[in-house]
């Protein structure tokens, strides 16, 4: 997968998740919830389907199997694999994903979490611009085991940008490739090194928006409550029957790492101030 | 009635919240209804959160096209597994697909004279008077288009005004209770009671009466100034301006009561106005 920086470690690593092109049943046998796009078998297989493009399923969060159903466009599925899919298959494997973009500030690693259209990317892209390192954009895999510290899992060095927010950040949209066809959502890849090492997660940021720019520090059931609220899609994790190990991750990360709670104004002159906020209270 | 959709369907600046008021205060026995919440018994359904609640897909990369099959798949899912209300906003143009039998039970549509429509709409979209008179006589406008950015609802095609009020009032698939904003401002507990009927509520006289005292305009601009408005624009002044009927024959220029009625005469004669 081209998105993906090529594999650092020793070569005789085992592979953790294979992707296979093969052919994938239209249903699942045995499912505890069946929708358009997903569904989940009694087994924890999980089925992604977009009609006319592909369908993906997941089992034992080890294996991918990815039917193409287009001879026009056999990128899309790639867009989904490394959206919402890894986050599905990070419920597979007892990880948990959180719905923000992560960087490294200085020394530290910050996770921005917010809902889709929050602009956790447009955020990130600034202080990527601002120097600070990029670890994964719109979802943050956690390895929240009991009695150690949280620790992220970096996904790859990629933005998903509207044309409003290159436009405000002053980012050309020449040489960018759209996420797809016809849609002004572009490609961004933010320049340096990328880091694929897992580390521990050091702050976890919700932003929301407000006229005032504040940061409030959560009280621990606070921020208990801000992370489990960013848990991408937890009902996924109910039909696989984690919700409460979920829960447990979710209070293991708020144990681990200060939560805050961002209130800042959604405009591009905000943002280096916004950024400046961020830093100082990570202690930059 | 079924387990199906009942849609809350209107032009924009129609009274589709005041509707969403009533059936809040109707639920909670005639209770004054908490206008930040009116989600809890009519969801937006163009809403992407609600839509992604219902199929437990993100949808940020979805095309228009997709989008679309979206909020079909997201309604029929509703329908089925539905408990509570079976009420969702809609502000879109009457279209068989999108509000199919299969998943609907039937409709709710409150209408308003178009030229009253025109000031509230002009300032609602922060244009000018003669801009919102273009877009309610143009046929193929839309709301909610994400052409550049990340947009919190799905594209709504609204059609012209006349489109809009033909295409719902006229619709021979679904039960359709049509209610006149001039009515409601004159006789409100008639329109709560015709709305608890259509509804299946079993509301008595007094939960209608009491609902009709909740539910009168000056509450919603005493609330909206205490406690603020979730659906109100950064550039409006408040979501609850006027809410009285005519104001327009202060307003309208000749010439922009003209061209109103050039467009919608055949819509305004059938509704009287």
């Amino acid at each position: 997968m081209p998105e993906l920086p090529a594999w650092q470690g020793p070569s005789e690593t085992p592979v953790g998740v294979g992707i296979v092109r093969e052919q994938v049943p239209e249903a699942l046998s045995n499912p505890v919830f069946a929708g358009k796009y997903l569904a989940v078998g009694d087994d924890g297989s999980i089925l992604i389907a977009m009609d006319g493009l592909f369908r993906i399923l997941l089992r034992n969060g080890s294996r991918v199997s990815v039917e193409l159903l287009s001879e026009a466009d056999a990128d899309t599925w790639r867009l989904f694999m490394l959206g919402s899919v890894l986050g599905y298959l990070a419920h597979q494997r007892g990880l948990f994903p959180l719905h923000a973009a992560t960087l490294r500030v200085g020394g530290r690693l910050v996770a921005i979490a917010g809902h889709s259209g929050a602009g956790k990317s447009t955020l990130a892209a600034a202080m990527s611009r601002h120097g600070h390192t990029l670890l994964s954009d719109d979802m943050t895999v956690i390895d929240a085991a009991p009695g150690r510290p949280a620790q992220v899992f970096p996904t790859f060095p990629r933005l998903k940008l509207w044309k409003a927010s290159l436009d405000g950040l002053g980012i050309g949209t020449d040489g960018l490739q759209r996420v797809r066809a016809d849609m002004a959502k572009f490609d961004v890849r933010p320049e340096g090194p990328f880091e694929g090492a897992h580390a521990p997660l050091d702050a976890v940021i919700a932003i929301a928006e407000a006229p005032q720019l504040e940061m409030q520090a959560c009280a621990p059931a606070q921020g208990l409550a801000v992370v489990n609220t960013y848990a991408y899609r937890p009902k996924l994790a109910h039909y696989l029957g984690r919700s409460p190990a979920l829960f447990q991750q979710a209070a293991q990360i708020a144990r681990s790492a200060p939560v805050y709670r961002l209130n800042r104004p959604k405009s591009f002159d905000a943002l280096p101030e916004t950024i400046r906020l961020i830093e100082k209270t990570v202690g930059l | 009635m079924s387990k199906g959709i009942v849609w809350i369907a209107s032009y924009p600046k129609s009274g589709n919240t005041w509707l969403r008021a009533i059936i809040a205060s109707l639920v909670d026995n005639g209770q004054p209804p908490n206008l930040n919440a009116l989600s809890r018994t009519c969801p937006n359904g163009a809403n992407r959160v609600w839509i992604e609640k219902h199929l437990q897909v993100p949808t940020d990369d979805f095309t228009p096209e997709e989008l679309r099959a979206a909020r079909i798949a997201a309604y029929g899912a509703f329908a089925q597994g539905r408990q509570g209300s079976p009420c969702l906003k809609v502000h879109d143009q009457y279209d068989p697909a999108l509000f199919s039998e299969e998943f609907s039970a039937g409709a709710v549509y409150v209408v308003r004279d178009p030229r009253d429509v025109a000031l509230s709409w002009a300032d609602h979209m922060d244009v000018s008077i003669d801009e919102a008179i273009r877009r309610m006589a143009q046929r193929n406008f839309c709301v909610g288009q994400g052409i550049n950015a990340y947009r919190p609802q799905t594209q709504q095609i609204l059609g012209s005004w006349s489109d809009h009020v033909l295409g719902w009032i006229g619709n021979a698939r679904l039960p359709t209770l049509v209610l006149k904003y001039e009515n409601m401002l004159v006789d409100l507990p008639d329109a709560i009671a015709r709305v608890a009927s259509f509804l299946n509520m079993d509301a008595s006289a007094e939960v209608i009466s009491k609902a009709a005292s909740a539910c009168r305009f000056a509450r919603f601009r005493a609330f909206e100034e205490a406690h603020g408005f979730s659906e109100r624009w950064d550039h409006q002044q408040a979501f609850f301006r006027k809410g009285r009927s005519g104001a327009w024959r202060e307003t309208l220029t000749p010439e922009q009561h003209e061209r109103l009625l050039a467009s919608h005469r055949t819509a305004m004669t059938r509704l009287g106005c």
